[in-house]
């Protein structure tokens, strides 16, 4: 299956077409949960109309982390199965990452202030996240830093499966450590523990912002196919002149 | 009128709310800008350089 997928002619022919269907549920999830979560969600009975900072700040986190996944899983791919398309599934999928942790920080922050008095706490949960900022963007950076792209790409692989660590440490640090950030109430053994008028809408907008970023990652490929046929071809035309 | 300034105020958390809803829109739309952005250079450097080379 991964050899059937290293060609990127055939890679786009299959992916290629779920890009409509991408973006029609990342519009009309989005829209009916974002519809669901202003208007008919209720207010917390302790956190009142903060809550529905929840909407975003929650799909946003587990994008945080899904994205991460994808890319440790590309990368791995790469490393060990030398496939010419992982590589790029990971390079693409990093500023992703990146958006998405930078929203689940700053909607945190503005939720923290609300919910804590505090727009910041050095506690597990928060430093955690904040690391896997810099990870995303040291893996960005990383692949840029060498004039050799396959030494740039092979060193971000590891950065990526090295951190890969910070992954479960985020997950469970609510668990292992004394934190002012809530435990689980939805990715959790017993099932989610939040009323299905807050669920709804809640993975409403996750659906939304996985199709999101599904559909941004087929179009980074795309690019990343095309600028790589763009330098074949300026390489051949320097040989033949 | 009213319903409409009781819904953005939000009981007091409109402040917190909104600029967080603000803040992911914009990184949203900033990430899909980008990704068309890159993808239409790239394609019109190869429609570029597919013309040249024939």
């Amino acid at each position: 299956m991964l050899n059937f997928l290293a060609n990127p002619a055939r890679f786009m022919r299959i992916f290629g077409p779920l890009l409509p269907w991408c973006w029609a549920v990342a519009v009309l999830a989005g829209g009916a949960g974002l519809v669901l979560a202003l208007f008919a969600s209720p207010a917390d009975y302790q956190q009142g109309d903060s809550v529905r900072i929840m909407y975003i700040h929650v799909p946003s986190a587990w994008m945080a982390l899904g994205a991460y996944t994808v890319i440790a899983a590309f990368s791995a791919i790469a490393l060990v199965w030398k496939h010419p398309l992982a590589h790029v599934v990971a390079e693409a999928a990093a500023p992703l990452g990146a958006g998405f942790t930078a929203i689940c920080l700053v909607t945190g922050m503005l939720w923290g202030k609300t919910s804590w008095g505090t727009w910041w706490v050095w506690d597990a949960r928060l430093t955690s996240v904040l690391v896997l900022l810099f990870l995303y963007l040291g893996l960005i950076a990383l692949r840029g830093a060498f004039d050799d792209e396959s030494r740039g790409q092979r060193a971000a692989a590891l950065l990526a499966l090295v951190g890969f660590v910070n992954i479960p440490i985020i997950k469970f640090s609510v668990e292992w450590w004394a934190t002012l950030h809530q435990p689980a109430s939805v990715l959790r053994a017993g099932g989610p523990a939040i009323h299905p008028s807050m669920l709804w809408p809640l993975l409403l907008m996750a659906v939304a912002f996985m199709a999101y970023f599904a559909a941004l990652l087929i179009l980074s490929v795309r690019t990343e196919i095309a600028r790589r046929k763009a330098e074949a071809l300026i390489v051949a035309g320097r040989r033949q002149s | 009128m009213q319903t409409l300034l009781d819904f953005i105020r939000l009981n007091g958390y409109g402040i917190y709310v909104w600029p967080a809803f603000v803040f992911a829109a914009a990184v949203l739309a900033f990430m899909g800008l980008r990704v068309r952005a890159r993808l239409r250079a790239a394609e019109a450097l190869l429609t570029r350089l597919e013309g040249g080379s024939r």
